[in-house]
């Protein structure tokens, strides 16, 4: 596989992801069916990946015009989901009452670290002109999005395991 | 006015921060709650184990003093998880 088909994947990658936190969502209130931290984690995965799935095409339209306010757009937008992201991650734990697991942690701190990541591209491009931060950028979010669909995972598989420790302890005792 | 676009995604971005933090709070109310909760239904059970060795008549030596030092612990109890409670609805209300 050369470095373009490595990109085409990379870039093709918000689609794929999206639909995988939805398959995970339904995998799971199939198995659990209660709310629990990691619910509220992926209802927020689901919906953050697919608003900034169904507006990258528009906002990459509105973006190609000259003008600085026009590529403001593209980076706020983005910054501006992961915030709403990590807002809503704490605010259903809240409501819901529910104790805030390793993965929820975990996942508020990736969205912080993408928005971080909008926020220096953005001065970085506009304000220094420089390109410092373009190819941190252009791999970086491709890779969290990987790392953290592996970590929702490995920690479905270690739920799934450890509810079924206390299926088979509950049916010993 | 490039200043202005740097505010408003500097702004987003704090904004971003302080809801994470709010997360961490909650993360470690809840893992307070839940050592707390750990400790004190070990409490509960010891408690229940000398009831029960009590009643079949384990505890042969003053058998009264042990049922009324019982009893003092028990109280004892109870005013800790009421202090608790009040404690943790405290914490949740200032620190969220």
């Amino acid at each position: 596989m050369n470095w373009s088909e490595i990109d085409a994947v990379l870039f093709s990658l918000d689609k794929i992801i999206f639909i995988a936190y939805f398959v995970l969502l339904i995998l799971v209130m199939l198995f659990q069916r209660k709310v629990s931290s990691f619910v509220i984690t992926l209802v927020v995965l689901s919906v953050a990946n697919g608003a900034m799935t169904s507006l990258s095409p528009m906002l990459y339209q509105f973006s190609s015009q000259p003008g600085m306010a026009y590529k403001f757009t593209w980076y706020a937008s983005f910054a501006l989901i992961d915030m709403l992201a990590v807002f809503l991650l704490y605010k259903f734990h809240y409501l819901l009452k529910q104790s805030v697991s390793f993965v929820a942690n975990l996942t508020g701190m990736f969205f912080v670290m993408l928005a971080t990541l909008q926020t220096f591209r953005f001065i970085d491009r506009f304000i220094f002109d420089a390109e410092v931060f373009q190819q941190i950028y252009r791999y970086g979010i491709p890779s969290l999005n990987i790392v953290q669909v592996s970590v929702v995972v490995i920690s479905l598989i270690y739920e799934f395991k450890l509810s079924q420790r206390y299926l088979k302890a509950g049916s010993m005792v | 006015m490039n200043i202005i676009f740097v505010l408003a995604i500097v702004l987003i971005n704090t904004l971003a921060f302080m809801a994470y933090r709010k997360l961490s709070i909650l993360r470690s109310i809840s893992q307070i709650q839940a050592e707390v909760e750990l400790e004190m239904q070990d409490r509960a059970h010891q408690l229940l184990v000398r009831r029960d060795q009590l009643e079949v008549g384990l505890v042969k030596d003053a058998a009264e003093q042990a049922d009324e030092q019982w009893k003092g612990d028990l109280a004892e109890y109870m005013e800790e998880f009421e202090q608790e409670a009040l404690l943790r609805a405290k914490r949740r209300l200032t620190k969220v």
